[in-house]
């Protein structure tokens, strides 16, 4: 039963307050000083094409001589892992004694459209592995893959595990076609023959419709009214500003590669079934032997918790362990919680595992 | 209104005050003795956004585009909660005009919600534009949509929204007929190419005009399924009690359904194909238009789309072959180097032990 207390005279005071608020809001906007994203310094280390391999700067020595390559997804940038002082993934990586490497991707242009699914895990991304075992003369590093990055991460190590010490997951997509998972319902009807034909490669604009209209409401109307609460105050708005660019810094997504992943992964789930083809070779999540830690987040609407719990059932490894993070799909990286948690307990379980 | 924008709360404070008086005659606020009610034109017009609107016009270019983006997304969605609270107002208004009691609100706002409901299963574009003034957030979906579908095309905006192929066909019966016949006429002579071309452009278009019409609709479908859910929760005597006290608690109320209601739908076997259908005809009409641009690209001897994908494939392939042979390269100098120690070891092995042999010899 709903209790009805408002009077014309509540609606006029709450519309003027949030006038208010808009206004102050607005001002701080203009006087906020450029958004910065990724704070935490960094060095290039090796660069091809649009790839850049970083490693960030710490104060102390690493306590773990086995540094941590961390592979983001394609979809959206990477600097969310760093986002803010505290804020920050990478920082916490820091201080757990670890020495931290990441991918970035960039920016794919039509130059890009033709890269495949083997051109960036066994091309880019093997050959960013080489590069930190020949610095720190190791034969294995340990893989920290994020999102899609978590599936590429899992397609690399089975195919070189002779590479990897420890591998962690986050938020990674396994089973694609778990109950829940909207975007994979979404895209069982399209024809991704016909999109990538079409366009080449594949827009950050339709990316983010798609990603917005999970949640449309939400996502696009709802969240805007809470932030004229936020922007009141201007640090809370300069945040609230670094979260608005990640979200709609989408990179298309180089034409190949997306046909490729949708129409294996998603399409035909053929992650599980042992028949994604990379090149010459073929996955197989059984080669994966090696310790695994597998991060999820309860309240994912993108990568449902069940589609990376999946992983259990498909690898070999004696040592599989799993952390689950309650939250969503962006808070596991940002929210204060997370800080708290979520590096801590990588940065334990591979010191266990040094 | 002043025209600095840094003014703007103080005008904009006084301005609302001005608006909601003349509205409604509040009592408490009456400041001049002469206020005539609202007459039935400044109920119709929602001033309030619309200022906001004007207001935005004249603040924009001070800002950074990053911050123009975002606020623009934020005006929007401002202007969509104004709409709602001078509704609801309104609402409220006639009702204490009427000498009901505030807490009749119930019955109104049922009223209010079945109109809504009207308007949406309604095939006019009036009527579904006279829904969006209250509670405009059911419109996200579709909006989204055409925000896309703009920033893949030069056209401004989805030029097709306002096509409605269900009024079309009803109201423009002869105009439909041509347009088959022009479809069915079969192409001769030497142009006969580039008639079925476009003939298949406008098959193309019509089919697409289609699929976003039902996608419309199925959001309309969410539109209506969301006020169900209103009118429900409404009604509902055995949830726990909710208190709405403020017009936020109502939009939130509100926001909740539509989600509810939408997340029911997008997971449906008729959502999957709507969804599907939408985006395929999207990009079978892009694929033949863009194969309309080459042509005639190719006709003005310039380089069009396929040759240049060409060769960026050929550029790809030698890419990964010289990435190949790279690798083969290295690993090969890593093999030599590594057998470099070892063939000295060897060979200064043999000199000492020829050495050794001579000294041996020499003694």
């Amino acid at each position: 039963m709903i209790s009805f207390q408002i009077t014309p005279d509540k609606v006029f005071q709450e519309m003027v307050a949030f006038n208010r608020k808009l206004g102050k809001g607005f001002q701080n906007l203009l006087e906020a000083e450029e958004i910065t994203t990724g704070v935490t310094p960094k060095e290039i280390i090796y660069q091809e094409n649009k790839t850049i391999l970083y490693r960030f700067q710490s104060d102390t020595e690493p306590k773990n001589p086995i540094p941590v390559l961390i592979v983001y997804a394609l979809v959206n940038r990477p600097y969310m892992t760093d986002l803010q002082e505290n804020r920050s993934m990478v920082k916490g990586l820091l201080a757990a004694g670890l020495d931290v490497y990441l991918i970035d991707w960039g920016y794919p242009d039509r130059t890009d459209q033709f890269l495949t699914l083997d051109d960036y895990i066994n091309g880019y991304l093997d050959r960013c592995v080489d590069v930190i075992r020949k610095r720190h003369d190791l034969a294995k590093i340990n893989i920290l893959g994020i999102c899609q990055g978590g599936t590429f991460s899992l397609c690399y190590t089975s195919i070189h595990p002779e590479k990897v010490k420890n591998l962690i997951t986050m938020v990674t997509p396994v089973d694609f076609q778990t109950p829940g998972n909207l975007l994979s319902r979404w895209v069982q009807n399209i024809d991704v023959d016909l999109l990538v034909d079409t366009m080449g490669n594949i827009s950050g604009e339709l990316l983010n419709w798609t990603f917005l209209s999970l949640k449309p409401y939400r996502l696009m109307g709802q969240k805007y009214l809470d932030m004229v609460d936020a922007l009141d105050d201007p640090q809370s708005a300069k945040n609230f500003l670094r979260m608005e660019k990640w979200i709609f810094d989408s990179p298309d997504q180089a034409g190949e590669t997306f046909r490729q992943f949708i129409k294996d992964f998603y399409q035909g789930n053929k992650l599980i079934k042992g028949e994604v083809r990379l090149g010459e070779q073929t996955v197989n999540l059984k080669n994966i032997t090696l310790p695994v830690l597998n991060i999820y987040a309860m309240q994912d609407h993108l990568v449902p918790p069940s589609s990376s719990m999946a992983l259990k059932g498909y690898v070999d490894s004696a040592d599989y362990k799993e952390l689950s993070f309650p939250g969503g799909h962006i808070g596991i990286y940002v929210s204060g919680k997370a800080q708290k948690t979520v590096p801590p307990s990588i940065g334990d379980w591979l010191n266990e595992r040094m | 209104m002043a025209n600095d924008p840094f003014s703007w709360p103080n005008d904009w404070i006084s301005f609302q005050q001005k608006y909601w008086d003349a509205l409604g005659g509040l009592p408490p606020r009456k400041t001049t003795e002469d206020k005539s009610p609202p007459s039935p034109a400044d109920i119709a017009t929602n001033a309030w956004s619309e200022a906001l609107d004007s207001w935005w016009k004249i603040a924009a270019p001070q800002a950074a585009p990053p911050v123009q983006d975002f606020f623009s997304r934020l005006i929007d969605q401002g202007k969509s909660y104004f709409q709602m609270s001078e509704q609801l107002n309104r609402m409220l208004q006639s009702s204490a005009a009427a000498g009901q009691s505030i807490s009749q609100w119930q019955a109104a706002l049922n009223d209010a919600l079945n109109s809504m409901k009207e308007a949406f299963l309604s095939s006019s574009q009036y009527n579904r534009e006279a829904v969006s003034k209250w509670m405009g957030v059911w419109e996200l979906p579709v909006d989204h949509w055409q925000h896309m579908v703009s920033s893949l095309s030069i056209m401004p905006g989805d030029f097709l929204k306002g096509l409605n192929t269900a009024d079309l066909s009803q109201m423009t019966e002869p105009v439909q007929e041509r347009l088959d016949q022009f479809l069915s006429v079969p192409g001769v002579g030497h142009m006969r190419e580039r008639q079925a071309l476009y003939q298949e452009l406008i098959r193309l278009g019509i089919k697409y005009q289609e699929a976003l019409q039902e996608y419309m609709h199925a959001c309309n479908q969410i539109g209506v399924k969301s006020i169900e859910k209103l009118q429900k929760r409404f009604g509902d005597q055995s949830r726990e009690e909710l208190k709405i006290d403020s017009l936020r608690s109502l939009y939130d109320l509100w926001v909740d359904c539509c989600e509810e209601a939408y997340a029911e739908y997008v997971d449906s076997d008729e959502y999957v194909r709507i969804h599907g259908n939408l985006v395929n005809t999207l990009m079978a009409l892009k694929q033949h238009n863009a194969m309309i641009v080459d042509d005639s690209l190719e006709a003005m001897n310039i380089p069009n789309r396929q040759e240049i994908n060409s060769l960026q494939r050929r550029f790809h392939t030698l890419w990964r072959d010289s990435k190949a042979m790279q690798r083969e390269i290295e690993t090969l100098k890593e093999e030599l180097e590594a057998k470099k120690p070892a063939a000295r070891s060897r060979k200064s092995a043999t000199t000492t032990r020829s050495a050794k042999t001579s000294r041996s010899a020499d003694e």
